[in-house]
């Protein structure tokens, strides 16, 4: 297993260098930053000083290959942007958005999954048809149009969540991870704890619907295939419990392709909502890397390519293990 | 039957009352029926607008800023900051484009305007103890102004410095004659500073005031180096303003708390939080819960929402931008005044106006706005007249060959002055169709291609527009028609030239006249000789709407500056 492991982390560097080629590439013949950094002000020899600051003017190979030693330094460059390290913009937004992805799985998983073993065992009645109505909701509805549901809803109407933001005004909290829900236990904060919670609601609960809605529909599926194996019929003639039956027996062997579409989401997830931090003043990765777009902000867009495809494959990989771990007929490597 | 499936419900309850519990926010085992004695508790269970903190003011706004040293920044979030912690020579007078002393408290001027003497107010520190005087100015400006000054950091652009003085130290045209306005600057003593220019300019106290040119601790910026003005930065910042960063948290927000050993009145309110969030609607939702204070940048639904909400206050800035459309002279028929004037008498500013703006907009009849001086009050606007816009169009075409086909850029996504693009592009279409010329839409990327595009002329007539960085006429006018890019006329290679080689000329001496009433005088006439020769047809002045909560009072609108000092909470 071990092997395997690193065999497959490897692997990463190659995929890694393609990625950002290709990105470079795309990047490069969609414009520069000039327009983003001057707007109305924009003038030819303005833009020429800009280019020729940043080295654009240089040819694609060697503007990759000057980019590329930088990386190999472990340096990200600078924001074209806010001249910032983009390592430190890195630093300060991934941890947002892991957050906010993790908070959105584990609401995903609370619901979807049994919602999916509910609708699975009672199949074709009404707790099905209900079960499954409320899961195409869940992919069908716009996240931004929820998002706003749910803060005029339950933040203005109701006044029972804050707007947006991680913390109230005020609350203090001390980093030590930029999970402040985390560094709130670690260092005993109580009030720091509710109000991080507190804020991480709303935004949470309007991201997992979607991949909440997924995975009550695959675990159903899976759950219908198990659950019609002759094995689970042995084991009802066997006089079995129905919730061993279902829970014991038919679960495990059902949640392959649950942890599958599990680790797809999350790593959706993972690549920053951009709509969800939006509208909730969320300082993840989502928003900035799309502003790094459209503002042409290659070495952000750099960074934001390099860190999605590292923890794609990273989730890849640990689905991967996970199988191993499920199904001991699986033997990796 | 199946027995588990009431367990199944349970499990479901369970996970839905395990987010409930987490939304409450409150003890994740006790959902009190009455509030616990403690503040987050109250906050929580109260439907009602919270109570704010009398001694912080909240200010939301869509994005954090780049960088708190206005040296280097051109973005308006940076400087919606920066103006609390910093002061230049000179300032704008509150709510207008007149500038006063401020850091300097007189000036004299050789008679040949190439040497200005600057008296320093005495007293003043910056936020790290140090004391502001003749020698840090002569850091501050040396540091802008030179590429090898140790401070003016490789990757750091100072690019208002380059737009407002026209170069670096240095930096030569091609007659090899300094770029640059400022030839160097000099203490003469503690409190006199003495700067020297390399050809008269007028705009320079205009200058001066620009949030772009207050002053930093050199001790400051030495000791941060280039992490100055970031978070990274120890200290972030050091002016002399009224406020002092207190904490900055990327994204999220910023607060500012008052100086101690601030040399002017202190603030109304101790605290300042700029906090961000980027959604227009998420952000009035949070004025009108009452977890903010203030906010800029409304989406125009919300103005209509907010004026019948009794607990905000609408505040619209003096507009201090323009939004129009141009003619590019270099292409027929579009040198011909017939034609361009039956441009002009085909739209009805007003009805778009109405119809596309909300209320936070006027018609425009000049190129510059009503708040810059220099303004002529006696222009009368060529009115939305179709019988004449056709008579005009009649002489037109015997005058001159109008295409088949008219390029006209229109931009593709929103701007401070057209928050409505394509319906705007679309509503002159329709009104040149109505006298009988064609126009073929065009929208090209705007991060890549409009503005190029524009300044090189490809157009035959396009919509843009501009906002004002100084109060000064020529940073409009002069901006348009100096002939600079080829947007309103070229030569065959596509190089800019001026519409109106008089109006360029006329432009270009009221920019070096020293006299301010003979300067005004100079743009009145230069705004009747725009009116009267239409190289373009301006269309409106945007007024940007700020809100506040009802209870916030002491702010003074103004089109250059958001500016909270004197805003308190009753």
């Amino acid at each position: 297993m071990l092997s395997y492991v690193v065999r497959r982390l490897v692997l990463i560097v190659p995929s890694l260098v393609g990625i950002t080629f290709v990105t470079y590439l795309f990047l490069s013949v969609t414009g520069d930053p000039c327009t983003a950094l001057l707007g109305e002000r924009w003038t030819v020899d303005r833009c020429d000083a800009i280019r020729e600051k940043y080295g654009l003017n240089d040819r694609l190979p060697v503007q990759y290959a000057r980019y590329v030693g930088t990386l190999v330094r472990g340096d990200f460059g600078h924001s074209v942007l806010t001249k910032r390290p983009v390592v430190d913009e890195l630093r300060e937004k991934f941890p947002a958005t892991a957050e906010l992805a993790m908070a959105a799985m584990m609401l995903a998983v609370l619901f979807g999954v049994p919602l999916g073993i509910v609708a699975a065992a009672r199949h074709n009645s009404g707790v099905d048809l209900g079960a499954m109505i409320v899961a195409l909701v869940g992919v069908s509805m716009p996240v931004f149009w929820l998002a706003l549901m749910l803060i005029y809803a339950l933040a203005y109407r109701l006044g029972l969540f804050p707007t947006g933001g991680r913390l109230s005004s005020g609350v203090a909290i001390d980093t030590i991870t930029g999970l402040h829900v985390l560094d709130a236990v670690l260092t005993a904060n109580g009030k720091a704890l509710r109000d991080a919670l507190h804020h991480l609601a709303l935004p949470a609960m309007a991201l997992s619907t979607i991949p909440g809605a997924f995975i009550a529909r695959i675990t159903r599926s899976s759950m219908l295939e198990s659950l019609g194996q002759d094995y689970i019929r042995t084991a009802r003639a066997k006089g079995l419990r129905e919730l061993r039956v279902v829970g014991r027996h038919a679960l495990a062997n059902a949640l392959l392709p649950v942890v599958t579409v599990i680790g797809l989401q999350m790593g959706l997830l993972l690549s920053g909502a951009v709509l969800t931090e939006t509208l909730f003043a969320w300082p993840g990765m989502g928003r900035w890397i799309v502003e790094a777009i459209s503002s042409k902000d290659i070495p952000v867009v750099q960074a934001g390519v390099i860190v999605f495809a590292t923890v794609f494959v990273v989730i890849n990989l640990v689905v991967d293990v996970s199988y191993a771990w499920l199904d001991p007929r699986v033997r990796l490597g | 039957m199946l027995r588990f499936a009431p367990r199944a419900a349970q499990s479901a309850c369970l996970a839905l009352s395990l987010v409930a519990l987490a939304a409450c926010g409150g003890e994740p085992t006790a959902p009190p029926p009455e509030p616990v004695a403690e503040e987050i508790s109250t906050v929580e269970l109260e439907p009602a607008a919270p109570a704010t903190d009398p001694e912080r003011l909240i200010f939301a706004h869509p994005d954090d800023a780049t960088k708190l040293d206005p040296a280097d920044v051109t973005d308006s979030e940076s400087l919606l900051v920066t103006w609390h912690l910093y002061e230049g020579l000179t300032r704008y007078v509150p709510g207008t484009t007149e500038i006063e002393p401020w850091l300097a408290t007189a000036w004299t001027t050789s008679d040949d305007g190439l040497e200005w003497t600057f008296t320093l107010r005495e007293g003043v520190t910056f936020h790290d103890g140090t004391p502001f005087d003749a020698e840090a100015v002569v850091w501050n400006f040396q540091r802008w102004s030179d590429k090898a000054h140790p401070m003016h950091f490789a990757d750091w652009e100072f690019t208002y410095w380059e737009y407002m003085f026209q170069g670096f130290a240095g930096d030569l045209d091609d007659a090899g004659e300094p770029k640059s306005v400022v030839a160097g600057i000099e203490a003469v003593d503690p409190t006199t500073v003495k700067l020297t220019l390399n050809r008269p300019s007028a705009p320079l106290l205009q200058n001066l005031a620009m949030g772009n040119f207050g002053f930093s601790s050199p001790a400051a910026v030495e000791a941060s180096g280039a992490n100055y003005g970031t978070p990274a930065g120890n200290p972030i910042s050091a002016g002399t303003g009224p406020y002092m960063v207190e904490e900055w948290m990327a994204d999220d927000h910023i607060t500012v708390v008052a100086y101690d050993g601030y040399w002017g009145d202190a603030p109304e309110t101790v605290r300042i939080e700029f906090s961000v969030i980027p959604d227009g609607s998420a952000r009035y939702l949070s004025l009108a819960t009452g977890e903010i204070d203030g906010m800029n940048q409304v989406n125009p639904e919300d103005i209509a929402q907010a004026e019948e909400n009794d607990d905000i206050a609408v505040v619209l800035e003096p507009a201090n931008n323009v939004g129009y459309l141009g003619f590019n002279q270099a292409h027929a028929p579009w040198d011909n005044l017939n034609c361009r004037l039956a441009v002009a008498h085909a739209i009805d500013k007003q009805a778009i106006v109405d119809t596309l703006y909300a209320g936070d907009a006027v018609v425009a009849s000049q190129m510059m706005p009503p708040s810059l001086w220099g303004y002529n009050e006696g222009i009368e606007d060529w009115p939305n007249d179709l019988d004449a816009a056709n008579a005009y169009m009649t002489t037109c075409r015997a005058e001159a060959t109008v295409p088949d086909e008219v390029v006209f850029y229109v931009p593709p996504i929103q701007r401070f002055y057209f928050p409505k693009p394509k319906e705007l592009g679309e509503w002159i279409q329709a009104s040149l169709a109505g006298i009988g010329i064609v126009t073929r839409i065009e929208s090209p990327e705007w991060g890549s291609t409009y503005i190029p595009d524009v300044r090189a002329g490809k157009h035959d007539l396009f919509l843009l527009g501009w906002g004002g960085d100084n109060g000064d006429p020529d940073n409009f006018l002069c901006q348009f028609f100096c002939g600079a890019d080829a947007s309103f006329n070229g030569d065959a290679e596509g190089n800019g030239l001026p519409p109106s080689v008089e109006l360029d000329t006329l432009l270009r001496e009221a920019a070096t006249l020293s006299d301010q009433a003979a300067r005004a005088a100079a743009y009145e006439q230069a705004n009747a000789m725009i009116h009267d020769t239409v190289p373009s047809v301006p269309l409106v002045h945007r007024s940007p709407p700020v809100l506040f909560r009802s209870n916030v009072t002491g702010y003074t609108p103004s089109p250059l500056q958001t500016i909270l000092t004197r805003v308190a909470k009753q």
